[in-house]
């Protein structure tokens, strides 16, 4: 605990304090604005974190990190663009909530949501990292195809009107995913010999163009919907005691479900919000209510997404495997001060250790209060004129594809896929199967393949790890639970 | 009248910028360096560390750009359309060499111009601590007997013909799982009886006790892991090491290559460039331009000889 003192104090020194609210407020901005992602902002933070000392490197970094995985529900809610991956589920329930005039408390939940659940991880990472580092190594190649098997069965859930267009939607996806360098053998898959395409349908793009194209086409016919305009005073955007309490079960398995997601390599944020959010819906007594406007739907992804964070960070400074895209860089960018992550680091540097917990904890409240002083600013999107907002958009839209990876290829990428979301929209296929496809769609194949050739092809292996053998046990219960309902619902509805 | 004369003086100044020969005085302008990895990955840091003190002799910036994606093939295939007129250059691996070998580019390590090399990364063998494999030599005396499942990043990776390169001179036969980014998880989950990997990457962990570093193929021991063996201590060099350097489109101009060794040999001896070196786990070998292109094409043989053997090139011959 004295530690844990000390490291706050040495966040709170004034460099990295300052280079921690410029972290926060860059990763909420970079987050909010459709076509910027965290993973952009991160890209070009890093060269200048080589100048400067470790702890004031880290506060920058955590900053944008934290800042990053709320800012993108403020553009979910708005304008119906998840500005992050993280936050492509929030639009589900958040935006609903903003038509009926509910957008205040909507942005309320999301921020106390995620401010809930990064607080959750970091206690995880303060108290018990090394264990839950060891746990997440019990995660093999089998273990993840399950749970990613699990995920893709989710699909279900995204079908609102028809399952069919549900799975078609999700089947276009895995079909998709299927492009480019297969990730076992390394041939070349549908790439028509153009070496551009051997890097696949990478999914930053893809959900850029998907979410961002299909709000700029109608917002450009003069079709987007204008929001009822709604106070912005503190007073009536903080949720009230009684509404979180009444979330407090969907806060805790949302930031429970975040923080394992976190631990493992290669899932990601998008992950934990749509298993939460698919969690916090089976579990809710009214269910069908999800995707209409329900509190619940906002908080569950929002909590989840925050606790990945400090899931996250846990094998990378325990053992220096990083969890993602953005704690990669974060191994990078220590290293190269000459502090190499892994077990050593507690005992050599463990002050340096408290010092990054210490600046997490001030991210997150220095997130959640940039986050409520600038709703009134955010807000003041809506009223933009349609005519300048969604040029404007298209624009980020633009940058932000090329500046992921510098190429010409992702921003044909984004747009194509946003001509196909536009149409998708049109004839009423959901889209967030396709995404959910072409981002799991590799994940699974990669470690399916990899359980198989560790098994020497015997496909016991899936069912003889008894992690394994939950998950796909929870898929088939899941799926079973989803055809009962479709057909009692048809049998209801021929009665009638 | 005064618009017509500023269409006038701009129109000299372009027939103007364009008629002096790009050799005169380059370099006139910054040049971009691609770089064909992530950022805050070992290509990206060593890169960018020694075109930071390359600077200083070229007199003007050097830009490093990421262009990451499918092993590298994207970012040299991009250097291999720039224009060649010494303003675009890549931070290039031997990972140019699988990639044309095998057939993900189109073309032979030939359609480049090679400038300098500048380091050198092992690769090393590393097990688990509680693994009953105490030396390289145990290692491969029990893979002899059994078969070994020996982890790599991939299967054209260069830590994947590293492995097999090793087994096939001291005469031994392993299952090789791709592991991609999982392989350090991988190793220490008990998946695999073995991975191979750079050392960087599981330095914190060997120096902690986790895991053990077998034996390393690089040109000497190394500060950062003195007690280390080389592959060619136990007399199975492999013969091939990853390098990194610098090289350029085809065709570009003597000048720019002259001045461009000329900086980058001055950054090879940078004490900046030196410490991160250290810290990282990599080792500054400077060759210049005299020398570099006989270098790549040996490697490329011995490269080439383990692909083949492998049955890695197939997928060309699947592809016409």
């Amino acid at each position: 605990m004295d530690l844990l003192v000390e490291g706050i104090v040495q966040a709170l020194a004034w460099k990295p304090l300052l280079f921690a609210v410029l972290g926060s407020f860059m990763g909420i901005i970079f987050a909010a604005i459709p076509g910027l992602t965290v993973s952009m902002g991160i890209i070009l933070l890093l060269p200048f974190t080589f100048h400067m000392a470790s702890v004031t490197s880290m506060s920058l970094l955590v900053g944008v990190f934290v800042g990053g995985m709320t800012g993108g529900s403020i553009s979910a809610i708005l304008i119906n663009i998840p500005g992050n991956p993280a936050a492509i589920v929030t639009s589900l329930d958040g935006h609903p909530l903003a038509r009926k005039g509910r957008a205040g408390v909507a942005l309320g939940v999301a921020f106390f949501s995620s401010f809930l659940g990064g607080l959750f991880s970091l206690v995880c990472l303060v108290t018990i990292a090394p264990q839950l580092a060891d746990f997440a190594l019990k995660f093999g190649a089998p273990e993840l195809a399950s749970l990613v098997l699990l995920g893709l069965c989710l699909i279900c859930g995204f079908a609102q009107t028809s399952m069919s267009k549900a799975l078609i939607s999700g089947i276009l996806g895995l079909s998709f995913a299927t492009v480019g360098m297969d990730p076992i053998d390394s041939i070349p898959r549908f790439t028509f010999s153009v070496v551009q395409i051997q890097q696949g349908v990478s999914f930053l793009p893809v959900m850029i163009g998907l979410f961002a194209v299909p709000e700029i086409i109608s917002g450009m016919r003069g079709s987007a919907v204008s929001l009822p305009d709604f106070s912005t005073r503190l007073r009536d955007l903080l949720p009230s005691p009684g509404t979180l309490a009444g979330l407090w079960k969907t806060l805790a398995q949302s930031s429970l479900i975040g923080t394992t997601i976190g631990l493992l390599p290669g899932t990601g944020s998008a992950v934990a919000a749509v298993l939460s959010y698919n969690t916090a819906q089976r579990r809710s007594p009214e269910p069908e209510s999800f995707g209409k406007g329900k509190l619940e739907g906002v908080s569950a992804p929002e909590a989840a997404n925050s606790a990945m964070t400090g899931g996250a960070m846990i094998p990378m400074l325990t053992l220096g495997i990083p969890g993602d895209p953005v704690t990669a860089v974060m191994l990078g960018a220590l290293t190269i001060q000459g502090l190499a992550p892994g077990p050593l680091l507690f005992e050599s540097h463990g002050g340096f250790v408290f010092s990054i917990f210490g600046s997490f904890f001030i991210a997150l409240f220095l997130t959640i209060i940039i986050a409520l002083l600038g709703i009134r600013l955010f807000v003041q999107v809506l009223r933009v004129p349609p005519g300048l907002l969604f040029p404007s958009i298209a624009v980020f839209c633009v940058i932000g594809a090329f500046a992921l990876q510098n190429s010409f290829f992702d921003v044909f990428l984004m747009i194509g896929f946003g001509l196909l979301g536009y149409f998708m929209q049109k004839f009423d296929y959901p889209i967030m199967p396709l995404l959910l496809a072409i981002i799991l769609g590799p994940v699974f194949e990669k470690n399916a393949r990899m359980s198989l050739i560790l098994s020497d092809g015997d496909p016991g292996i899936f069912f003889r790890k008894p992690i394994s053998l939950t998950f796909l046990a929870l898929a088939l219960v899941y799926l079973i639970s989803v055809f009962l309902k479709r057909t009692s619902f048809w049998r209801e509805r021929s009665r009638a | 009248m005064k618009k017509l004369l500023l269409v006038f003086a701009l129109a000299l100044v372009v027939a103007g910028a364009s008629v002096v020969p790009a050799s005169a005085a380059y370099p006139t302008k910054p040049v971009e360096m691609t770089i064909t990895f992530k950022p805050g990955g070992a290509a990206d840091i060593s890169g960018r560390t020694v075109a930071k003190a390359a600077e200083k002799v070229f007199g003007q910036p050097i830009v490093a750009v990421n262009r990451p994606g499918a092993g590298g093939t994207i970012g040299f295939a991009y250097v291999k359309t720039a224009p060649n007129d010494g303003y675009k250059i890549g931070w290039l691996s031997a990972s140019i060499l699988t990639g044309t070998t095998m057939g993900k580019l189109p073309y032979d390590y030939r359609a480049w111009d090679y400038v300098s090399r500048l380091v050198f990364e092992g690769t090393a063998i590393v097990v688990r601590a509680d693994s009953p494999y105490k030396s390289l030599p145990d290692l491969v005396k029990a893979a002899k007997s059994k078969t070994l499942k020996i982890g790599s990043a991939g299967s054209g990776s260069f830590t994947r013909l590293t492995a097999s390169a090793l087994s096939q001179k001291a005469g031994f036969k392993f299952r090789h799982v791709p592991l991609g980014k999982r392989r350090v998880p991988s190793l220490l989950g008990g998946e695999v009886d073995a991975i191979s990997v750079h050392p960087p990457e599981v330095l914190a962990l060997h120096k902690a006790g986790k895991v053990r570093m077998l034996a390393v193929s690089f040109p000497k021991r190394h500060p950062a892991y003195p007690k280390v063996p080389l592959f060619s201590e136990h007399g199975w060099d492999v013969g091939f090491y990853q390098f990194r350097g610098l090289h350029v489109p085809k065709g570009t101009p003597k000048e720019a290559v002259q001045a461009l060794h000329k900086a980058f040999s001055a950054a090879a001896k940078d004490p900046k460039v030196l410490a991160t070196a250290e810290k990282r786990g990599f080792l500054v070998s400077y060759m210049g331009p005299d020398k570099f292109p006989a270098f790549v094409a040996q490697q490329n043989a011995l490269i080439k000889k383990v692909v083949v053997s492998l049955g890695l090139d197939k997928k060309k011959k699947m592809k016409k």
